[in-house]
């Protein structure tokens, strides 16, 4: 059984956190209910984050569509959120009062309810920003050791809203919590998460890096010596559009114990000029710059193939790896074998007509025994349309049949056509 | 307030995934005991970074040394998860079997036991290899997805296919360990829906997390992009210099960005259409660089945020530590550390940020002890004690570095 059964999320969310959270929840086994503005989410209206949709729209047996500029569509949502368990948010501070579904509004009626906010910033003195995960991420230095090591260069940013993904995460893990705790005490409770306090947790060991010794801890860059990347021999790869391209490929390799060293130089037919000793870690540490060519040198002759089946054969897999592109991800035999990424089927509505009808999800990273995180709704059916279930929802809300239609008329609701 | 204060944990973990997880359970309440090794424990003292990732994840914690591989140190280890709810570990594939601390071993004296195991890959092709976080960086396709913005080219869809090569630096590592943390967020959130299973089966459960899967979780948007349009990203926009700094700053609102910056009449008017800005995007870049390059971090921070601009200046871990708003929400607990787990003379107080986490009745920092991440063994005593042991049999374990 999954430990979210018989719990109702109202989803009230937009960009990236939100959705990812909403997955979460959706994949624990929750009824989740996704409400959306007249036009669909913000997800749905910007540029290239179909994708985002897609990816994290799964497993939501419901869409709706409200306009909540009107009465009668404020009323709809205030309606529907007293029915949940937990009601999920991560609108700009103060949104959810004006809509009349805060915290207080809510239990007032239903004292079991949940709320789980993800804001920017925590409640205080910046608590009525807007916050995202580039803006956090910069404005807490989070960002500040991550780059190439010579500080003339930029600042990087994660390639990925990382901030947005833990932040969502932390806050159904309160919100799992919370439900545990209402078991005993008969209470909900508002739990809510901020990003710019997550990057904050996150990079807890170089505060205290500071603190103790009262200086800032060097870049990351891209490693030294026998930890580091290093380029391939040139390899042609298939273009889109231009034909083919001669590429020399990255990997990361780990080579530094003496053990593995001397496993590297033996797989890799290295041999080391008498005139230096880099025996020990110590000494190769002092003879960076010789690791470095030897390394290079010796790396540059093989394919990413025969890096791999090099490390293979000394007993070393795991301890190098080639960097990955998203096309490369799709493709790699450990993910295909422990069945991490599944096919999902689109709609033409929900993606631009050029795209393909399937992409791929990647299932949640944990395995339990006893229940299966993942496969709750999966089966074929394609993401859910804007709108698709709107007028369900209200009939199960115990809407009159002519009110539905006077809502329709006023356009404070939106029912997705039926397909034919 | 949300809490597990009716939980018990014992971890036997390592690096940051493992503690991370458990610094959670122990933040949320829960009583946790660490079990360390009597002599070997390089988390506490790494090369480099010595006793700070040790200090910033393990803080609520109890600690107790035991010799696993001692028979009578096996048994400690025995009673202490027949009396505990979860169970987490994170060391090198196969280790804790071979202890003889399986799932299966454990589950069979304590049956309502949720074990949790973090790996650096879930059992599979790659079950057997060692958590190092570059290797799963660049697997998860993170390492490819983080880097100096590429050149700007003209935008001819092909080029793109050699993303990486195309910007002039080598890939980089991640500063912060996001998919660690992520790694042991999902663990909790695993742990945690099998607590609640718990009390409907009173079964427990084996939750197995994967920091490479983890990690291409992270990445789930660019994988799906991908999967839907064969297109691969690009590099997040760079971080443009100021007087004194870096700031983040987009200029796609143009209106509000020149005014929010007092652009001269001339420019404004160069760049006023949607056109002429996607035209010249090298110029309008430069031109940006170049207004921003004139004011000093704190006065684009002043601006941005007096005109609700998306954007920011870097901020460092110097001003971070005395920011306004983490101070008067008390985000920060003053730990005081024992010389012992600093490695430093004299007692050091040291500002450990509380998790981005509050409930409507929570105020972490005044209704809870904190207490500052533990000596070595500084607890065992008192533990074996719990478990049924005598001062003298106590005193045995010690003269023979059982404990």
């Amino acid at each position: 059984m999954l430990p979210l059964a018989g719990i109702r999320v109202v989803e009230w969310t937009t960009a990236i956190a939100g959705p990812y959270g909403g997955m979460l929840f959706a994949d624990l086994g929750a009824e989740v209910i996704k409400v959306e503005g007249m036009r669909g989410a913000t997800n749905r209206l910007v540029a290239d984050v179909e994708p985002v949709i897609v990816a994290h729209g799964r497993n939501r047996p419901k869409y709706i569509t409200i306009n909540l500029r009107t009465e009668g569509g404020r009323e709809v949502i205030q309606r529907l959120a007293r029915t949940a368990d937990i009601f999920y948010e991560n609108r700009l501070p103060g949104s959810a009062k004006r809509i009349h579904c805060s915290y207080e509004e809510l239990a007032a009626v239903n004292p079991r309810i949940i709320v789980a906010s993800i804001k920017g910033y925590q409640k205080g003195p910046y608590g009525h920003r807007p916050g995202n995960d580039p803006q956090t991420e910069t404005d807490s230095g989070f960002i500040q050791p991550q780059g190439v090591k010579d500080f003339a260069h930029p600042p990087v940013r994660v390639g990925t809203p990382s901030i947005d993904i833990t932040g969502a995460q932390l806050v159904v893990v309160g919100a799992m919590i919370a439900l545990m705790n209402r078991e005993k005490t008969g209470r909900g409770d508002h739990i809510t998460t901020s990003l710019y306090e997550d990057n904050v947790s996150i990079m807890s060991h170089h505060i205290i890096y500071q603190s103790l010794y009262g200086r800032t801890m060097d870049r990351a860059g891209s490693g030294a010596g026998a930890a580091r990347f290093y380029q391939t021999r040139p390899e042609t790869v298939l273009g889109r559009t231009l034909g083919s391209q001669r590429i020399r490929r990255w990997v990361y390799i780990d080579v530094s114990s003496d053990e593995r060293w001397k496993r590297f130089c033996t797989a890799f037919e290295v041999t080391v000029p008498d005139s230096v000793n880099l025996t020990t870690e110590g000494s190769r540490a002092k003879n960076q710059d010789q690791v470095e060519e030897i390394m290079d040198a010796a790396i540059a002759k093989a394919s990413v193939d025969e890096f791999m089946a090099k490390l293979e054969e000394a007993g070393m897999s795991g301890y190098g790896a080639p960097v990955y592109t998203d096309a490369d991800v799709l493709i790699d035999p450990h993910l295909l074998a422990t069945k991490s990424l599944v096919a999902l089927p689109t709609h033409p509505e929900v993606t631009r007509r050029w795209y393909r009808r399937t992409s791929v999800g990647i299932m949640l990273p944990f395995r339990a025994s006893y229940y299966n995180p993942n496969l709750k709704n999966w089966g074929g059916k394609p993401i859910r349309r804007v709108g698709e279930d709107t007028v369900d929802v209200l009939r199960d809300l115990g809407y009159a049949e002519a009110k539905i239609q006077e809502l329709l008329k006023d356009k404070a609701i939106y029912q997705a056509k039926e397909e034919k | 307030m949300i809490s597990l204060s009716e939980i018990r944990v014992v971890e036997l973990t390592t690096d940051v995934a493992g503690p991370y997880a458990g610094l959670l359970f122990a933040d949320f309440g829960a009583e946790v005991i660490k079990v360390e090794d009597p002599q070997i424990n390089p988390d506490r003292d790494l090369p480099i970074l010595k006793a700070s990732k040790f200090v910033a994840f393990n803080r609520n914690k109890k600690s107790v040394t035991v010799d696993l591989n001692r028979e009578e140190g096996k048994k400690i280890l025995f009673k202490l998860l027949e009396r505990c709810d979860i169970f987490i570990e994170n060391l090198d594939p196969g280790i804790v079997d071979a202890l003889g601390f399986s799932y299966d071993q454990v589950s069979e004296r304590n049956p309502k036991i949720v074990y949790v195991s973090i790996k650096g890959y879930l059992p599979g092709p790659y079950g057997n290899w060692p958590a190092i976080d570059a290797v799963i960086e660049s697997l998860s396709g993170l390492t490819s997805a983080t880097g100096e913005p590429e050149p700007v080219l003209p935008n001819i869809v092909g080029l793109t296919q050699g993303r990486i090569p195309l910007t002039g630096h080598a890939p980089l590592k991640l500063a912060q360990p996001s998919i660690p943390c992520s790694a042991a967020l999902h663990a909790i959130i695993g742990a945690v829906g099998a607590l609640m299973n718990r009390d409907r089966t009173g079964k427990g459960d084996k939750i197995s997390v994967g920091m490479f899967e983890s990690g291409v979780s992270l990445v789930e948007q660019h994988i799906s992009a991908h999967a839907l349009h064969g297109t691969l990203g690009k590099h997040a926009l760079n971080l443009r210099r100021t007087k004194d700094g870096w700031a983040m700053i987009r200029a796609n609102r143009w209106e509000q960005f020149c005014k929010s910056f007092d652009v001269s009449e001339g420019i404004q008017q160069e760049f006023a259409s949607r056109e002429a800005r996607e035209m010249n995007q090298e110029k309008l870049e430069l031109t940006v660089d170049e207004i921003i390059g004139k004011l000093s971090s704190s006065e684009v921070r002043e601006r941005l945020t007096r005109h609700g601009l998306d954007g920011a200046a870097l901020g460092t871990i110097e001003e971070l530590i005395k920011n306004e708003h983490l101070t008067a929400i008390g985000n920060f607990v003053p730990l005081t550390l024992d010389s012992e787990v600093s490695f430093l003379d004299g007692q050091q107080t040291v500002m450990s940020p509380m998790l981005p986490i509050r409930a409507s009745d929570y105020t972490a920092a005044s209704t809870k002890t904190w207490t500052a991440p533990p000596k070595l063994g500084e607890h065992t005593a008192d533990l074996l004690r719990e478990l049924g042991y005598s001062n003298q049999q106590i005193a045995d374990l010690q003269k023979n570095r059982v404990v």
